[in-house]
């Protein structure tokens, strides 16, 4: 054996005589090394900040916790009521299903204006250097200044998205509430979503692109495949790493969406175009209610969580095939 | 004819995506160089017809826009430094290292992304608090790498992973040991994947809103956000300063991804593989 | 009108009396109390007017400079963000010494324990709904530092060309409206919002209504009536009839503030904030403004919500005396004729009210009657700054201006929903 340990794990044909236990032991605490070294600065940060409360959250899910609850550091376990009330409350339950329904829309629609505006990128047009910064540009833009920019571009009665329409001959849009109904407001919040989550998408998707070795494209061409079956045979299952990070990733900012919604979806009546983030944040601050609140972020994580698994799996699955 | 059919469409989609990405950029910027008539108006119009710099004065003297964007970079730039350097250590063990329950741990660094971040906000504050860390930069910094760390992992190691292995045994071949391979192989060809997880870190540290309002407490060290808001006053909101400090909120990263674009766009990869 | 004049002499007289005595005690209590010293964080809700925010500004510095070795940090918190904020400074253990606390709200942190008890002051020295709206189990928590209540701005002009008098009770207001949308083309008679509940759930008064009522420790809706269902129609009423824009069902009422300033509506429910800020944005306007009581209600009663701010001083603040010395540094007159007539709203003391001139202002005149002798407060439950924060009003009334439920729907389920909040 003239490999090096590392390289030899790297390239995945480990296969020793078998050693003692003590010299098992020391080799595996030497293989360690390096990635606790490696892993250790990121772990410190994540889990000394977020850990806390992400467990505190939990713990306080199965409680009935008001504000003097949480100065006092006093609560009152319920188990599972208010998860019987996130699923029985009619508003806390259609916030779910709004965070499920306008999330996905939203990933899908990200995803697919992402790809179709990396691929263009990768043809290298002429001017495509105008054409990269003018899809940066957006990115560049802040969430929060970006919610109040859409909000007067879509404003009833200055805004110039109704003064468009009208123009266009739509004259329903004469002085049109966008955000005093909920589908109106959810058609003008998945623009503002969208507009703002695609550069990052096709970004992320253009440098995955090119990592992608030329020659395999050439050599897929030369076989005479086409430009389509190019994409599908070979540009897409090498992209299928980046592409799972970004579907999971685009799925968790959606479905987590607070700022936007909370800026634009103010005025829909009932507040009927909120989504979980947005309930769970209102039951704790507003309502006083930690514990539902708690409950509804819960719920919202083994969403996700059973999204990403199942994500990953699909991806890992496909990939060892 | 052939070139229209073949690319005249291409260049078609290029300028309508163009269009949607820079519209309201370019409605931002005119806005806010028209006067008050000028925007509440039945009939915009696309240009301001007597263009006025008063609004970044006024925002940049009353408002405070200056301290805000300084407090905003010594916030946001140690944030992302860290965050890159950190995250790319991580990202590395976690593609190409052996570690025993990787996958368990990936997806553990992934559920603190899930939550949503306004119902950690107090028993963050209380973290906080105790380590006497409410009010200072440094505070922040933390609580923004918290959470831009994980991401950062993962993207980076998307990207390492699309990276052929066997570049780094050639250079390990050639003498180099492991962390020698991991810079001088690795880190260039994985440089846009770098810079577009140091951009996305900068801008969730420039853009955040929620952990800046609650743990700062002066004046003196408020964030740009935090005055963008505050011209979204209770009674009449100011559009006029709304626009003009967008502007200059979204400048610095306009300028940053101007300098960048090329390494975020044109792919050294492509060479470095072939070569 | 007399029963106004005769209150309006009666609360001077006091205020008079109450200076007299008030002024030689302060003295006294400063010298007697010695030197003060330390540092004190104080949070005050964010104007946004840079005039406003440097007038604050100089109370710190000018009582750093009457008392040196403190030091007064002041910040603003922007309103839309200051309940949370507060929350989670209280839930975490770290609040500021000194706060201005939006009057419905204060109940609700009191009740938490988190302000110091303020002595129960002499009557006559402060507007009485705000130390209404501070007392919770019989105390009182926080000190009245301004108030407001919004009156009714009208387009001289427009209604002139329309021929009619200001309007003074609903049917009144029915008639101009319907009067200036048949003769007035390109402006809309009102601007009444689907969202703010101060617009609309002052009607509830009007009609002769309550809004709850309070038993013991607890509180019960009155939204359950005949009153409060009358209400709700009337205000629907002007949308349902075109009398209001179609776009007003998602307003807030800066909408209609700004709809007021462009010339798009004749009639506007604001206060004296309000007006500043219509005439610091246009100030061609100025002349073209009327000002009234609000209509008044089938009741006779013309009753509009008193808001306000406290200034309370926390619990567990570093510096109690000094943090009490500020706020008192605050209420004097002078200083704080300085902040309200910057803001428009009128000073949270008597004596402050008198030193304001508003009551010798004939625009601003109605601003100060509405508030001193024609307002009410919100049930000052603990419970009420959360019905306020979650908004149950705006949805139940803009569903009955669309048409989707009746007013007595509307009534019923928010009895329900406030009697749900009230019980837990």
């Amino acid at each position: 054996m003239t490999t090096t340990p590392g390289q030899a794990v790297a390239a995945g044909r480990v296969s020793a005589p078998r050693p003692s236990a003590a010299q098992r032991l020391a080799r595996a605490a030497s293989k360690l090394t390096l990635p606790v070294i490696l892993l250790l600065p990121a772990m410190t940060i994540i889990v000394g900040l977020v850990g806390y409360p992400l467990v505190r959250t939990i713990w306080m899910s199965f409680t009935d916790t008001r504000l003097g609850d949480l100065i006092n550091g006093t609560s009152t376990w319920v188990g599972l009521d208010n998860y019987k009330q996130v699923f029985t409350d009619p508003q806390l339950r259609s916030s779910l299903v709004n965070t499920v329904v306008f999330g996905s829309a939203c990933v899908v629609g990200t995803m697919a204006l992402g790809m179709a505006v990396a691929l263009l990128l990768n043809q290298r047009l002429r001017f495509n250097w105008f054409f990269s910064l003018a899809v940066l540009l957006p990115w560049a833009m802040p969430a929060l200044a970006a919610s109040s920019i859409f909000k007067w571009l879509f404003d009833d009665r200055y805004g110039f998205v109704n003064w468009a329409l009208v123009k266009l001959g739509f004259h329903h849009f004469q002085d049109y509430a966008w955000f005093a109904d909920r589908n109106s407001a959810y058609v003008a919040m998945f623009v503002v979503v969208v507009w703002q989550s695609f550069p990052f998408i096709a970004l992320s998707l253009l440098a995955g692109l090119q990592t992608i070795p030329r020659d395999t494209l050439d050599a897929a061409a030369v076989d005479g495949a086409g430009a389509l079956q190019r994409f599908w045979l070979v540009t897409l299952p090498l992209l299928r790493p980046v592409l799972a990070v970004l579907v999971i990733f685009s799925t968790i900012w959606d479905f987590r969406i607070f700022d936007q919604v909370y800026v634009l979806a103010q005025g829909v009546p009932d507040r009927a175009a909120d989504t979980a983030a947005v309930t769970g944040y209102r039951e704790s601050f507003a309502l006083g209610h930690f514990g539902t609140g708690a409950a509804i972020a819960v719920v919202l994580f083994c969403v996700l969580l059973l999204l990403s698994i199942a994500c990953v799996r699909l991806v890992g699955r496909e990939a060892r095939t | 004819m052939r070139w229209m059919l073949r690319r005249g469409w291409m260049y078609v989609c290029a300028l309508a995506v163009s269009a949607f990405a820079l519209f309201p950029i370019y409605y931002v910027v005119i806005t806010s160089l028209k006067t008050r008539s000028e925007i509440y108006t039945r009939t915009p119009d696309l240009w301001p017809n007597h263009p006025q710099w008063g609004q970044y004065t006024r925002v940049f003297g009353a408002g405070h826009v200056g301290r805000a964007l300084a407090n905003s970079l010594i916030i946001a730039i140690p944030t992302t430094l860290i965050c890159v350097l950190v995250a790319g250590m991580a990202a590395y063990a976690l593609a190409r290292l052996e570690i025993p329950l990787k996958r368990t741990l990936l997806m553990l660094i992934l559920t603190t992304q899930m939550f949503p971040l306004v119902v950690l906000i107090i028993p963050l504050f209380v973290l906080m608090r105790n380590a006497n860390l409410i009010g200072t930069y440094e505070g922040l910094v933390i609580a923004y790498l918290a959470f831009s760390v994980p991401l950062a992992i993962w993207i980076m190691r998307g990207f390492i992973v699309t990276i052929p292995e066997e570049l780094e045994h050639a250079a390990m071949t050639d003498g180099a040991t492991r962390v020698g391979a991991m810079f001088r192989v690795i880190l260039p060809i994985a440089g846009p994947g770098l810079v577009a997880t140091a951009s996305l870190s900068f801008i969730a540290a420039w853009n955040e809103f929620m952990l800046a309002l609650t743990f700062m407490n002066t004046e003196e060290r408020k964030t740009l956000p935090l005055v963008l808001q505050s011209f979204v006053g209770r009674g009449d909101t100011d559009w006029g300063a709304v626009m003009a400090t967008s502007v200059i909120y979204a400048l610095p990263v306009m300028i940053f991804f101007l300098l960048l674009r090329k390494r975020l766009m044109l792919g050294m990869t492509a060479g470095a593989v072939k070569g | 009108m007399r029963t106004h004049k005769v209150l309006l002499a009666a609360l001077a007289a006091a205020s008079v009396a109450v200076a007299a005595c008030g002024g030689s005690s302060d003295n006294k209590s400063a010298s007697a109390s010695g030197k003060l010293s330390g540092s004190i964080d104080v949070w005050i809700m964010d104007p946004g007017s840079p005039a406003v925010q440097s007038v604050v500004k100089g109370y710190g510095t000018s009582f750093q400079a009457a008392h040196p070795g403190t030091k007064i940090n002041i910040e603003f918190v922007p309103w839309a963000q200051a309940h949370d904020k507060f929350t989670t400074a209280i839930a975490g253990g770290k609040t500021p010494d000194v706060a201005e606390m939006g009057t419905t709200w204060t109940p609700e942190f009191a009740d938490q324990g988190a302000f110091e008890e303020v002595a129960k002051p002499a009557p006559g020295k402060y507007v009485s709904s705000l130390i209404a709206a501070a007392t919770l189990n019989g105390k009182v928590w926080g000190k009245p530092w301004y108030a407001g209540s919004r009156a009714l701005l009208y387009r001289k002009d427009v209604l002139k060309k329309a021929g009619v008098q200001p309007p003074k009770t609903w049917d009144e207001l029915m008639a101009a409206a319907k009067a200036i949308k048949a003769k007035v083309p390109g402006i809309y008679p009102t601007g009444y919002t689907g969202l703010t509940e101060h617009m609309y759930l002052p009607t509830i008064w009007q009609a002769g209504g309550q809004i709850a009522t309070q038993s013991g420790k607890s509180w019960t809706s009155d939204l359950n009536t005949p009153q409060a269902v009358q209400a709700i129609q009337y205000y629907a009423n002007i949308y349902k009839q075109g009398l209001t824009p179609k776009a007003a069902i998602g307003w807030e009422e800066p909408d209609a503030q700004t709809a007021f300033i462009n010339g798009d509506i004749a009639m506007l429910v604001a206060g004296g904030w309000g007006y500043n800020a219509i005439i610091a944005a246009k100030p061609g306007m100025k002349s073209k403004i009327g000002v009234e009581l609000e209509p008044a209600g089938p009741s006779g009663k013309d009753t509009a919500f008193a808001g306000g701010s406290h200034l309370v001083v926390f619990k567990g603040s570093k510096d109690t005396t000094l943090a009490n010395a500020f706020v008192d540094y605050m209420l004097e007159p002078a200083n704080l004729n300085k902040f309200t007539s910057g803001v428009g709203f009128l000073p949270g003391t008597v004596d402050g009210i008198k030193a304001s001139g508003y009551l010798t202002d004939p625009v601003r005149k109605p601003f100060a009657d509405q508030l001193l002798d024609h307002s009410q407060v919100y049930p000052p439950s603990p419970r009420w700054g959360a019905l306020e924060g979650a908004q149950i009003f705006d949805g139940e009334i803009q569903k009955v201006m669309r048409g989707q439920q009746t007013a007595q729907q509307a009534a019923q389920n928010l009895a329900k929903k406030m009697n749900q909040e009230f019980a837990g």
